[in-house]
């Protein structure tokens, strides 16, 4: 059982970074060879906390994406670019800053992808207009993707899949992980004003062709955006009171999408059509696979070659976040960072298993821990941002630039990606050193 | 009912260095909405729709809702055509083609037509030469000759 659930886990990490077949293709066989081999009961599979398939990350995901679907028939994102755009006067560098910044904070929110599909038609159309290059502007937005995303719980897949395996609420990553993408958005548009300030101008012509956009005919069904306005806004409270009613984040998520559901008066094949089903069937087959190789112990190995490299004690897991934070940013830019930090997650709690003797949520949360699971939500989230190929919002901007004639080359990408990796992997471990070793807090 | 003897045997052609604005001329003031791209021996090397054209000329990422933002959107058209003037019937044909030859049945050409979800297709002979082309009107004036009295004299 033990080679044969190594067998099939590697074989399928393989295909999957070789990307010659569909990700969601390769997990669902994966996963059928682990319940076929008996490597994993179907009741395991399905039920078993520890082995199964995470629900709550599963029904997060699906009641986010409804949620957003329906808000994207308002109009409200387009409104916003627009509206954004024209707060900037027209000005190139002021747009592209307040572009990241939208993207961001819609990326800590709302799913990255839809985030920068949404963005990036505007985008274009305002290069046009101003007559300059997009590849700059969609480029900058999808690192700001990635790094906003980065800020909470909801904000990008990995971050679900340690919130739920961990037991963090949506507030722990607030007050862990916020401040440091803050400090991070600042220095990087400081950098970028270096870099884009003087080299980006326009005619005052061309500016006034943005200022004659009219925003306002945007908004195509005012009623429905104020009830996904509603909808929203208390879903995001009842994420921050998550942790304080016991619910787990899935419950909020789920409550607001089937109550915006029912009041928009949207058919549910229509909403539900839109639902991303090949990533959440990836999900799904992934953590059978991962689930296979935990019930073997294969995660068990890893994990005591975790110990020995890096020596944690229960006191302290100084060098473990060290290395955690570099080694899961640059395999994030290599590989998908959802499957890496599918198998990093039961590795740590095993070794939280090996070195404190419990995995008990209190256990894993403890302040030894922290500073690791931390380390893993910013390399894995972050990391992305190195190649074009490295996050899923990199890949659609480059597939959506291609289309609108700009074609951005593998090279091109990494040219403003592996700099803003780096810049951000720095200040995310000088972060993790500082908050944790130092100042302690 | 094969469909030679009801295709139309006059389709627009052009030759792979027919420039941008002959297309547009071609498609915009004679009846036909496909180029077809054929060699100095008529053999078919590709297709332009009106669609195509259209793609260049309009933003591909502007929906119907962002258009509505746009104040001039004649001075887009006038900036893509600026930009894709030099381009030729070669750079912008489609190349996988799917033709019938003149024995195809009437059913045949139908069925494609639809699952397509195309205007016309090409009719080639077996050295890959064009004959004609077949449309749905093409094929909707044949049955209509052939079924009932209409001659479509006097029809207004």
């Amino acid at each position: 059982m033990f080679w044969t659930a190594t067998l099939i886990f590697v074989t399928a990490y393989a295909v999957i970074v070789s990307e010659k077949i569909h990700k969601t293709k390769v997990a669902l066989l994966g996963a059928a060879l682990t319940l076929i081999t008996k490597v994993l009961t179907q009741h395991e599979a399905l039920h078993d906390i520890d082995l199964g398939v995470d629900w709550n990350v599963i029904f997060l995901l699906i009641s986010m994406m409804l949620i957003v679907n329906i808000m994207t028939k308002t109009g409200v994102f387009q409104y916003v670019a627009v509206k954004s755009a024209k707060l900037g006067k027209g000005n190139p560098f002021t747009i592209m800053s307040i572009f990241a910044v939208v993207t961001a904070v819609g990326s800590a929110f709302l799913d990255n992808v839809t985030t920068v599909l949404l963005l990036a038609p505007v985008t274009l159309l305002i290069a046009e207009q101003l007559e300059i290059d997009p590849v700059p502007y969609l480029i900058t937005e999808a690192l700001a993707s990635n790094i906003g995303g980065t800020a909470t719980l909801i904000g990008d897949p990995p971050n679900i899949m340690i919130a739920s395996k961990a037991g963090f609420d949506f507030m722990d990553f607030i007050v862990h992980l916020s401040p440091a993408i803050i400090v991070i958005m600042v220095v990087w548009m400081l950098v970028w004003k270096v870099v884009f300030g003087r080299r980006l101008h326009v005619k005052e012509h061309l500016k006034a062709r943005i200022m004659a956009m009219n925003e306002n005919e945007l908004i195509k069904d005012p009623v429905l955006l104020k009830k996904c306005l509603a909808v929203l806004g208390l879903t995001i409270a009842g994420f921050i009171l998550h942790g304080l009613f016991h619910y787990e984040p899935a419950t909020v998520a789920l409550m607001g999408a089937a109550t915006l559901l029912f009041i928009s008066g949207e058919e549910p094949h229509h909403a539900l059509a839109e639902v991303e089903w090949p990533t959440i069937f990836f999900f799904i087959g992934l953590f059978i696979i991962i689930g296979g190789t935990v019930k073997v112990g294969l995660i068990e190995l890893m994990s005591q070659k975790m110990i020995d490299l890096t020596a944690p004690t229960p006191t302290s897991m100084f060098t473990l976040s060290m290395v955690m934070v570099w080694f899961s940013a640059i395999a994030s830019a290599i590989v998908d960072n959802i499957p890496f930090v599918a198998t990093m997650n039961p590795l740590l709690i095993g070794m939280a298993g090996k070195v404190f003797g419990a995995t008990d949520v209190a256990t894993l949360q403890n302040a030894t821990m922290l500073p690791v699971w931390w380390a893993l939500a910013l390399g894995a989230c972050l990391g992305g941002n190195g190649t074009a190929i490295g996050a899923s919002a990199n890949v659609i901007v480059v597939g959506m630039s291609e289309k609108a004639g700009h074609k951005i080359t593998f090279v091109r990408f990494m040219a403003y990606g592996v700099p803003v990796m780096f810049l951000t992997i720095i200040l995310s471990t000088i972060y993790i050193w500082l908050r944790y070793y130092v100042l302690g807090i | 009912m094969n469909i030679g003897k009801m295709m139309n045997t006059s389709p627009l052609t052009v030759g792979p260095e027919a420039d941008f604005t002959t297309m547009l001329c071609k498609l915009s003031c004679l009846p036909g909405r496909l180029l077809y791209v054929v060699d100095g021996q008529g053999r078919l090397l590709g297709l332009v729709s009106s669609r195509d054209l259209l793609a260049l000329m309009v933003p591909p990422y502007l929906d119907s809702n962002l258009a509505r933002a746009v104040a001039d959107d004649e001075a887009i058209v006038r900036r893509a055509f600026a930009a894709h003037k030099d381009e030729t019937a070669a750079d912008i044909m489609v190349t996988e083609i799917v033709a019938l030859t003149p024995d195809d049945q009437f059913m045949t050409a139908d069925a494609v037509i639809r699952e397509k979800g195309l205007n016309a297709l090409p009719v080639v002979d077996k050295a890959g030469r064009l004959l004609g082309e077949i449309t749905r009107r093409d094929a909707l004036r044949y049955l209509t000759l052939s079924c009932c009295d209409c001659t479509c004299d006097g029809v207004e």
